[in-house]
């Protein structure tokens, strides 16, 4: 890769140590990539603010980073593990709370905005159609090119952060066209609705290639299925674009019908009732707010039901008056949090949990060991309101 | 002797066990940073521990946060001496980056003949991989 006599200098040290790290993350990505050169970009989306995930080891890095290194483009920030305006209310122990702040202080220190969100496409100005950025959270960085436009690789924690202080990316990937075209085509037959049915679409097309996936047989997806399948997508495989296409020309085709459906849900199965609810993995978008709010009624929840969103979201909510309604019914919102990995599904006590994405619950289950059962949003809220 | 020729994607040179697997790996809730382990309860090598061996996968999958796992193995000295590809990606890379773990891989074929194979050397800055 070619690097401009100004990021060579970079490279080599002249702004500081911490952009000296980020040109090395960048330059080790264009040799990865086969990169001919860096460009600049219009947004960058950073994971790893949750003391949970990244440990002391990150909270370290990034004091250090962040004495030094500061954002060159407009950059917004993944969910960290607490809502920074209640996490007094919850039994967390200060230790825990203290190093959560630092990550967090750190990401302040660095100039990002603080959306702790890993939906930063709700609610946020976004660049225009075709616009290079660099967004790392897989299921953002998946929606990022398959709805939005937008062209962006996979980017990792760490090549995201690189990116925010350099304001640039590697030029290859799914930056050029020629790799944002399906070599696989995953044929969908039967009916998929939802945010449930199409996270399992996503869990499965996921795992059959690292390339961009085509689906066809999907005349339209809500943005809520789409994030969904993203998040599927993410959890499982390496791919970082899906397209919707009409015919399937010369690509490899796998069939993906009920029956592969209901045999990846009979992989969810779970004996247990679910003695708390979590929506919102990835955090709800302002649609699915609004239908929760309108589904509840005079009803309430017969269990705990925690909403994650980001605090974005919820002030429109709170707005709208949907806040009240739910909270009402006995839903609890957690902002800036990300449902997976947070403490307070610890303090819950609970042996189990019902959620509505393959997501939540592929990581509920490795990280808090405790039983998660998987429904259709639907069923959930027929089964636990009343 | 075989040398497989590779690319050098981060540098550095080092010999040991090695260990194989084809089904790629998540770092994110997929290992166990604590105590360099597979810890992915739906992965062939689950309980398996990789530290100061030469780890060989096809590539990484899941969560972006992995390449701030790769450097916590790293600052916990529970990191894999070395890491081979198929088809790296930028998890890997940009994990290994920091934390200074060379990484080879082989996009152009040689991968799955490493599957047997108990010993390897591997050598960043050639992109070689050397199996005896």
């Amino acid at each position: 890769m070619n690097l401009t006599q100004d990021e060579e200098k970079a490279l080599n040290g002249e702004e500081g140590e911490a952009v000296a790290t980020a040109y090395q993350i960048l330059t080790a990505i264009g040799k990865l990539t086969d990169a001919d050169r860096l460009i600049p970009i219009a947004h960058a989306h950073v994971s790893g603010a949750s003391y949970m995930t990244i440990g002391e080891s990150g909270l370290q890095f990034l004091e250090s980073f962040s004495s030094t290194a500061r954002t060159k483009v407009f950059t917004t920030v993944n969910p960290c593990s607490i809502d920074l305006q209640t996490f007094q209310q919850y039994h967390i122990p200060t230790d825990y709370v203290n190093k959560q702040l630092q990550i967090v202080n750190s990401y302040r220190r660095i100039g990002v905005t603080e959306s702790f969100t890993c939906t930063p496409y709700e609610g946020f100005d976004l660049p225009d159609k075709g616009s290079h950025v660099s967004w790392s959270e897989s299921s953002a960085a998946i929606y990022a090119n398959s709805m939005l436009g937008l062209r962006t690789n996979r980017e990792s924690g760490l090549s995201a952060l690189a990116s925010a202080v350099t304001g640039k990316t590697a030029y290859s990937g799914l930056h050029l066209d020629e790799n944002r075209r399906p070599k696989l085509v995953v044929r969908v037959q039967g009916r998929h609705v939802g945010t449930m049915d199409y996270s399992l679409l996503g869990y499965f097309a996921g795992k059959l290639t690292d390339q961009t996936l085509g689906f066809s047989g999907i005349d339209h997806i809500s943005k809520e299925e789409a994030k969904s399948l993203s998040a599927g997508i993410g959890t499982v495989g390496a791919s970082g674009m899906f397209v919707l296409v009409k015919q399937v020309n010369n690509a490899e085709v796998i069939d993906y019908t009920s029956i592969e459906r209901d045999a990846l849900l009979s992989e969810f199965e779970e004996t247990t009732e679910g003695d708390a609810i979590v929506f919102g993995c990835p955090q709800m978008l302002t649609e699915e707010v609004k239908k929760l709010a309108a589904a509840i009624g005079k009803k309430k929840f017969r269990r705990r039901c925690i909403i994650f969103c980001s605090r974005r979201v919820y002030d429109e909510a709170l707005a709208r008056g949907d806040v009240n309604k739910i909270k009402n019914a006995g839903g609890e919102f957690l902002r800036d949090s990300c449902a997976d990995f947070t403490p307070v599904l610890r303090e819950l006590n609970t042996e189990s949990i019902v959620t509505d994405t393959c997501k939540a619950v592929h990581y509920i289950k490795r990280v808090h060991g405790i039983k998660v059962s998987l429904k259709s949003t639907e069923e959930i809220l027929k089964e636990y309101l009343q | 002797m075989k040398t497989l020729q590779g690319r050098g994607l981060v540098a550095g040179k080092t010999q040991g066990d090695l260990i194989f697997t084809n089904q790629p790996i998540a770092f994110l809730a997929g290992v166990d940073p604590d105590k360099g382990v597979i810890s992915d309860p739906k992965h062939e090598l689950v309980g398996q521990v990789f530290t100061g061996k030469v780890l060989a996968f096809p590539y990484s999958v899941g969560s972006s946060v992995g390449a701030y796992v790769i450097y916590s193995l790293s600052k916990n000295r529970t990191a894999p001496a070395a890491i081979i590809n198929m088809n790296s990606d930028i998890i890997t890379v940009s994990g290994c980056a920091i934390s200074g773990i060379p990484v080879v891989d082989l996009p152009d074929g040689g991968f799955e003949s490493l599957r047997g194979i108990k010993n390897a050397s591997v050598d960043a800055s050639k992109g070689t991989v050397s199996i005896v």
